[in-house]
């Protein structure tokens, strides 16, 4: 009843309404003029590529809001649905979750005077795009707001998340300083991340979290051309602090393709887009193939997908039977079925390899942390452990009883659901009596809550926080409860860790960050809390006829994935044509 | 979609089903053309789900081979993402098809007939007032969007439970038009006779009117297991399909999100659309057939 | 005057008890809507961030109370027309989402069912009249056949027949380039984008109405006016318009009704697969991150619409055809 009332208070739209659908009865009739116009349009694409000397005039983009309706703008950068993501406002620094290089940005550089009080410097003669000069008060500025409404504190700056709460965010001149009751390192790749904004728009807006921006006041390097719900256009900003370095003219944001995969290859092949970094099948055959030279795609290691077993049960709570899983799985047949092979299989250290290399303790050298699939090896282990096959052929448990494995997989999450196929083939050859559940997704994170589970896939995190990275998946205080979904699915506990991460929260330099991650390595290489099985990807799929210059699996100088901000400083022309 | 159409045809039209006796049911139904083609059509459908693992070449979720390739001589339409053959997911996929049809026709049916005829026969009275706003309710309620949350919802996803959801959301409409069958049938000499031998209501539904009513309640099943099946490729295309098992709908979405036309693997995608079509095709061709029962003027004479 | 009352009232009783089913299907089920949107921005590949599902808890605010003052809260707010705050497009309402969304779908549905609907009557009028014709048995086999293909296969080959192979038309969206508005470029933009799912449905949805006319029609043909009229020696061609067809056409109309009110049902998987802006594509959506309240709403709009539909086609039955009045009431 109301929603039909609404519609009848907008009535005045009706009338449009009617007389388009009067007029496209003509359009069934006339399907070839519709035809003409969209080959006119690629030909004009076509010829502006041509024209450039050192700029690129267009950059297609596929639109940053995952939603339906793009109709319903804001750029508040606090909304859930942000019509733009990327391109307007801006953070104090970059850090890449691939090298972990810190890149300076609002901020110019940053000091940890102790664990618990970080200094950033503020980068002067950055303006706003109103032309107000943008100063270290709106950083603060920033930082408080988000303490004063906690439903935009998506760093987590103000509560104890990821290392102890903040206490006070102060500017002073160029300098922004913040003091933390405790020490809280580990908090610093979230906090980097906040996006900066002005206090001249925010100030008066009440809850920032309801509030509708249309006219945002920003400092990055493209604003709003035009919006008409569907087709954005940002157009380069001349005073951008680094607009020396943008060589992009104007960006088209244009669809939506997140539940369509095959409508963003059509696109990119086809040109009408130029860098995606959403999942595409088979990205090698249904697009690269099509045209080597132009056509490219890097899936850069960014987590893990590892295969967790609920500790708190037989027989998994054995090292011994968990050790012998890790050595019967395909995980190159997984890697291939799951992610057409781009993705490379995972090392059991936890640590993405070759980027993190230098992390690995000395003991374990990098090749060896990655456990190949031998199932002979399996089966022996199996047999040495006591757990040896029945009359029926299936294996049993130490004590006899039958051992009998339920492994719970989002349905619908087809790579998942691929990997727990093979997996499951896997462990069958083994004598392991195993069934596949596939359940919808939520039902899998209400077992993650519960504990209620045995075998389940899972993603571990790999960023630049190892505490809560690789930290989460075997910390005893991220085991999940009752409300909350966290790290630690398998409740593996182990004190040696939790002291480690605790100490993690104090590592500012690198040589103890690289002492207590090798104390999460070491549990990680002979408890097994975890099986890692591969590597999930940082996407990027990207052609090369309108700019050159993005990040490569050669000079993977970004995450190609979570900053674009940083390769569109990058991108040039291309040289010929 | 025909036996939708049944139910807004006036009431009069249905009484005269099944009371003739020389035109025994099978006889009526046989003697159309297109009920004939559909017969044997579903006929070898049913051939090829008993036979599945003597027609089809590999096992359905056997992903031994090389994952993504096109057609060839081993696999007729090529391999999915997890390595399997789809051809045997085609032919194994005509059990899911035939199972969902049989036992959510049946259930959907079932339901329909109970509901239906019990406030049929006792029109006018609050039964049949309570159980008229159950069917309107049933009826009203988005069916696609609440079968969709329904199974999102749901913790596992065998295929009891599609055929359950897939039931419950279907059976409005046939009660309706059962409904004004029996009020028809509920004057007639034969129930007044039973009903002064002071037999029950239940009894006299569902032994005296029930067995007069054959070949609606035939109808009303093809029709139910039509829906059925088209309703099971809807939701599993969705990706909300029984999780353990492969149907026709699956491999659509499999194929879909594998982007198979993106890569050139079109039989993937044409060949279970086109075996889907051909089932539903021959059941609505079997329900041409059977309208030639309700509605004596369509016999091809 | 008694049958316009009850069926007045079982409208009002329906209403009732779709909006408390709505009201509860949501709140039988799992799921935390703040995680899920929180993986859903982030992806599944993510870790989920605590501090931000903390922060999305604040931001959409836990229903609290107990399950009935929360009903009597829903049944409050709905009187005043509030259909609440939609998860996904925070800080927008359920109402302007929807509104958004609404013209898309009943412009592209409309348009198709009023086109099916005319096709249908026709063909099938015409194959009962020249029953048993090529005519007659390959409107019904290829009707029929045709109309038993799902939408969702029909999209994909049109897609990648008509749209990337051909190039003929746009595939995704609603409109591309043009300003929304009354003016020329848009209508045409928007007809453009609208040709291919329309297209589609136009291919699923005429067989209805041809088999339901065409069965209608034979039995009508066979009543004893008409033979009366072929005893009178009017032309064949009156016959069929004047007294066959128009007396078919009845319970079509009725059906028609009925099938407005559906239009939302079959265009989910249609809309989503062109990515067009409507209704269909939204409800996908909510159903996909579990926006709870924009369901609600979608749902509502979807019953009430089919509700309304019911209730008008039953009134006109009961004006148009006495004995359907006396018989119900």
């Amino acid at each position: 009843m109301t929603s039909t009332s609404f519609h009848v208070r907008r009535g005045q739209r009706s009338w449009r309404g009617i007389i388009v659908a009067a007029l496209s009865v003509g359009v069934l009739v006339l399907p070839a003029c519709a035809g003409s116009r969209v080959a006119g349009e690629k030909e004009q694409q076509g010829n502006s590529s041509g024209a450039s000397s050192g700029t690129i005039p267009v950059l297609n983009l596929a639109t940053e809001s995952d939603a339906a309706m793009g109709s319903l703008v804001s750029y508040n950068p606090f909304a859930p649905q942000q019509t733009v993501r990327t391109w307007l406002f801006e953070p104090l620094m970059q850090q890449s979750s691939l090298d972990c290089k810190v890149v300076p940005w609002l901020a110019t550089g940053y000091t940890w005077e102790s664990p618990s009080k970080l200094v950033f410097t503020i980068r002067q003669g950055v303006k706003w795009s109103d032309g107000s000069p943008f100063t270290a008060k709106d950083v603060a500025f920033t930082y408080n707001l988000t303490k004063k409404y906690p439903a935009i504190d998506l760093a987590g700056v103000w509560n104890d998340s990821f290392g102890a709460k903040a206490k006070s965010v102060t500017a002073d001149g160029d300098k922004v300083t913040f003091e933390f009751e405790g020490p809280a390192v580990t908090k610093f790749p979230y906090l980097i991340g906040q996006k900066i904004v002005s206090e001249k728009e925010f100030a008066s807006v009440g809850d920032p979290a309801k509030y509708i921006s249309k006219n945002p006041i920003s400092t990055g390097p493209f604003k709003v051309a035009s919006y008409n719900g569907r087709r954005l256009e940002l157009e380069r900003r001349p005073d951008y602090w680094q607009a020396d370095k943008i060589k992009v003219q104007k960006l088209v944001l244009e669809g939506n393709y997140s539940t369509n995969a095959n409508q963003a290859a059509a696109k990119l092949k086809t040109g009408e887009l130029d860098f995606y970094s959403g999942e595409i099948p088979n990205p090698d055959k249904a697009f690269v193939a099509d045209d080597p030279k132009t056509n490219h795609v890097w899936y850069a290691a960014n987590g893990l997908t590892v295969l967790a077993p609920n500790l708190t049960q037989k027989p998994f709570s054995d090292v011994k039977f968990r050790e012998a899983l890790a050595h019967g799985m395909d995980k190159q047949s997984a890697t291939d079925k799951a992610t057409y092979g781009l993705m490379k299989v995972a090392s059991q250290s936890g640590l993405p390899l070759p980027e993190k290399d230098d992390l690995l303790p000395a003991k374990y050298p990098a090749d060896s942390t990655v456990i190949p699939f031998d199932l002979a090896k399996a089966n022996q282990m199996l047999d040495a452990a006591g757990y040896r096959k029945g009359s029926n052929g299936l294996r049993q448990d130490t004590d006899g009883s039958p051992i009998k494995i339920t492994f719970s997989v989002q349905a619908g999450w087809i790579d998942y659901e691929a990997m727990a196929d093979e997996l499951t083939s896997n462990f069958r050859k083994l004598g392991l009596d195993i069934t596949e559940n596939k359940m919808p997704p939520e039902a899998v994170d209400q077992q993650k809550k519960t504990g209620d589970f045995q075998l389940m896939i899972n993603y571990m995190g790999a960023g630049c926080d190892y505490a809560h990275g690789m930290g989460a998946t075997v910390s005893t205080a991220e085991i999940p409860d009752k409300t909350t979904i966290k790290g630690n699915i398998g409740r593996y506990t182990n004190p040696a860790v939790d002291k480690a991460i605790g100490a993690l929260a104090g590592a500012t330099d690198e040589a103890a960050t690289k002492e207590q991650v090798g104390v999460l390595v070491d549990a990680m290489m002979t408890d097994y809390p975890v099986l890692p099985i591969l590597y999930a990807p940082a996407r990027a799929i990207w052609r090369t006829d309108h700019a050159v210059g993005w990040p490569t699996a050669e000079d993977p100088y970004a995450n190609p994935q979570d900053q674009p901000l940083v390769w569109i400083t990058h991108l040039t022309a291309p040289s010929s044509k | 979609m025909s036996s939708t159409q049944n139910a807004v045809l006036p009431e009069e039209q249905v009484a005269a089903a099944g009371t003739d006796p020389v035109d025994r049911w099978y006889r009526v139904v046989w003697s159309s053309k297109k009920a004939r083609v559909g017969v044997v059509v579903v006929a070898i459908y049913v051939l090829v789900a008993l036979l599945a693992p003597v027609i089809a070449p590999y096992g359905p979720t056997d992903g031994s081979f090389t994952p993504l390739t096109g057609p060839s001589a081993q696999h007729l339409l090529g391999t999915n993402v997890a390595g399997v053959d789809v051809f045997s997911q085609v032919i194994y996929g005509s059990r899911v098809s035939l199972l969902v049809g049989l036992l959510g026709g049946l259930l959907a049916t079932a339901i329909a007939l109970l509901i239906g005829m019990v406030s049929g026969y006792a029109e006018g009275t609050v039964v049949d007032d309570v159980l008229t706003f159950l069917t309107n309710t049933a009826l009203v309620i988005p069916v696609l969007p609440l079968i969709i949350t329904l199974v999102a919802y749901s913790d596992t996803r065998g295929i009891p439970l599609i055929v359950g959801v897939i039931a419950f959301t279907s059976w409005a409409g046939a009660a309706r038009s059962k409904r004004a069958q029996i009020i028809t049938l509920r004057n007639r000499d034969f129930v007044t006779a039973a009903k002064f031998s002071g037999d029950g209501t239940f009894r006299i539904i569902f032994s005296e009117i029930l067995p007069n009513m054959t070949s609606l309640v035939a109808a009303a099943f093809v029709g139910a297991a039509t829906g059925a099946i088209g309703a099971e490729a809807g939701l599993a295309v969705l990706g909300l399909g029984s999780s353990d098992s492969v149907s026709w709908g699956t491999i659509l979405y499999q194929a879909d999100a594998a982007g198979a036309i993106s890569q050139g693997l079109f039989v993937w995608v044409f060949v279970p659309g086109l075996v889907l079509a051909i089932l539903i095709t021959s059941m609505a061709f079997i329900n041409f057939g059977i309208d030639l029962l309700s509605n004596p003027h369509l016999r091809e004479d | 005057m008694r049958y316009f009352v009850r069926k007045i009232g079982f409208f009002v009783l329906t209403l009732w008890a779709v909006v408390t089913l709505n009201f509860l299907i949501p709140r039988l089920q799992p799921g935390d809507p703040a995680e899920l949107m929180v993986q859903n921005l982030a992806g599944k590949n993510a870790q989920l961030n605590r501090a931000q599902v903390e922060a999305m808890r604040d931001l959409l605010g836990a229903p609290s109370g107990s399950l009935l003052s929360q009903y009597w809260n829903y049944l409050v707010q709905l009187i005043h027309g509030n259909l609440g705050v939609s998860y996904t497009y925070f800080p927008y309402t359920v109402a302007e989402v929807i509104g958004k969304a609404f013209w898309w779908t009943v412009i592209l549905v409309g348009t198709v069912q009023v086109l099916s609907f005319a096709i249908g009557i026709l063909l099938g009028a015409f194959a009962a009249w020249r029953r048993n014709s090529r005519f007659d048995t390959s409107v019904t086999v290829i009707s029929t056949f045709v109309g038993t293909l799902q939408p969702f296969w029909i999209a994909l080959l049109l897609i990648y027949g008509l749209g990337y192979g051909l190039g003929w038309f746009p595939t995704a969206g609603g409109y591309q380039a043009s300003t929304p508005g009354f003016n020329g470029a848009f209508v045409y933009d928007a007809m453009s984008h609208a040709f291919l799912p329309a297209l589609t449905l136009m291919i699923v949805t005429p067989i209805g109405w041809i088999l339901g006319m065409r069965n209608t029609m034979i039995m009508n043909l066979g009543e004893d006016y008409i033979r009366l009229a072929r005893a009178k020696g009017l032309p064949d061609r009156m016959i069929a318009l004047r007294y066959a067809a128009r007396n078919a056409l009845l319970p079509s109309v009725a059906g028609f009704a009925l099938a407005l009110g559906g239009i939302l049902g079959g265009t989910i998987l249609v809309e989503t697969v062109f990515d067009y802006p409507g209704l269909g594509r939204l409800m996908g959506e909510a159903v996909g991150i579990k926006d709870y309240p924009l369901l609600q709403g979608l749902m509502l709009l979807t019953a009430v619409a089919t509700l309304l539909a019911n209730l008008i086609a039953d009134l006109l039955y009961g004006i148009l055809d006495p004995r359907a009045r006396r018989a119900a009431a």
